[in-house]
């Protein structure tokens, strides 16, 4: 039998009132796109399993401190961001960040090694340089396909903090791509 | 950020109405470098969909499901009872502070005062240490004659 499929909202709703079923319904809609975003910033698959289930036993202990069911996603991703935050701060620490600074990755690969490799995997080399808190905009925009206002609420930034991160994460990635373009035009 | 790659930017996510779509168009007709922007846009978006996702591991799943388990504890309904006890509140937060004041003053007055403790009169006891022979004796008659 197939079954019924739920909004956020309701889903957010049952989950308040403690129904266990919920919390499996949550967790086969969203761990693929969670478990995505804490790889991608924690760039360590053991560690984003981790932070996965961390986020749940958060979420759990913590449901009754979701205010609006509605905005469930972005409560888990909170959750989910914060966790992940930690995990950087313990590992290597996070640099912290200068918004007019040019430089937003963490070390530079170098171009050379990867030139002959494939352009997706020197693409996610490059994702996993990239500052943290340029990744995670990054990510919660092209893979969640969050608007700017929930990438805000997520992140504790503003709107423009947003897209100005934005823009500079996917210049930079531009510029990075760019030679790699023109070697494979010749 | 200029005001034209910001809304080159906007456009791209999704976030501009008809008339900021008309600005834009008429805008990348005239500039050729916000046009190559748009191109390397589009791009990194196809390469960035390219990478290939990690799946999610069979044991995560797993622990998530444990997890769900074990804690349904923790997912039972909260007791009315609990939330309506935890939802009180002091309102009145004057006279609980008057009477709590009060109660300090007074409490410091008996701290500071000595209370005098009247002793008790001593109890005479008389203790009968030897009983004489004769009484001991009459005492065995009359029992043995009984």
């Amino acid at each position: 039998m197939k079954q019924p499929i739920f909004t956020d909202e309701q889903l957010g709703i049952r989950f308040k009132n403690g129904d266990a079923e919920a919390v499996t319904l949550i967790y086969e809609r969203y761990k693929s796109g969670l478990f995505l975003f804490c790889v991608r910033l924690l760039s360590d698959h053991a560690a984003a399993e981790d932070v996965v289930q961390e986020t749940f036993v958060k979420m759990i202990a913590e449901r009754t401190h979701l205010k609006n069911p509605g905005s469930l996603k972005s409560w888990m991703y909170i959750i989910a961001r914060n966790e992940a935050f930690t995990q950087l701060h313990r590992k290597k620490g996070i640099r912290e960040l200068n918004e007019n600074d040019e430089n937003i990755f963490q070390s530079d690969p170098p171009l050379t090694e990867f030139e002959s490799r494939e352009r997706a995997v020197i693409l996610e080399k490059m994702l996993d340089q990239l500052l943290p808190q340029y990744k995670e905009v990054l990510m919660l925009r092209e893979y969640e396909s969050m608007t700017y206002d929930e990438i805000a609420v997520v992140t504790g930034t503003t709107v423009s903090a947003v897209k100005s991160r934005l823009f500079k994460a996917r210049k930079a990635l531009m510029e990075r791509l760019e030679p790699l373009q023109k070697a494979s035009a010749l | 950020m200029t005001q034209n790659e910001e809304l080159l930017q906007r456009c791209f996510d999704g976030d501009v109405n008809d008339e900021e779509m008309k600005n834009l168009f008429v805008v990348l007709c005239k500039d050729g470098g916000l046009r190559n922007t748009f191109r390397s846009l589009q791009r990194l978006r196809r390469d960035l969909h390219s990478i290939p996702v990690p799946n999610v591991s069979p044991a995560l799943d797993e622990r998530i499901k444990t997890l769900n388990k074990y804690s349904l504890l923790r997912l039972l309904p909260d007791r009315p009872s609990l939330k309506k006890f935890a939802a009180k509140k002091i309102t009145m937060s004057v006279p609980a502070i008057a009477a709590a004041l009060l109660l300090m003053v007074i409490g410091s007055y008996f701290a500071a005062t000595t209370i005098e403790v009247t002793p008790k009169p001593e109890t005479e006891y008389v203790y009968v240490v030897e009983m004489p022979a004769y009484v001991v004796q009459s005492s065995y008659q009359t029992i043995k004659n009984n």
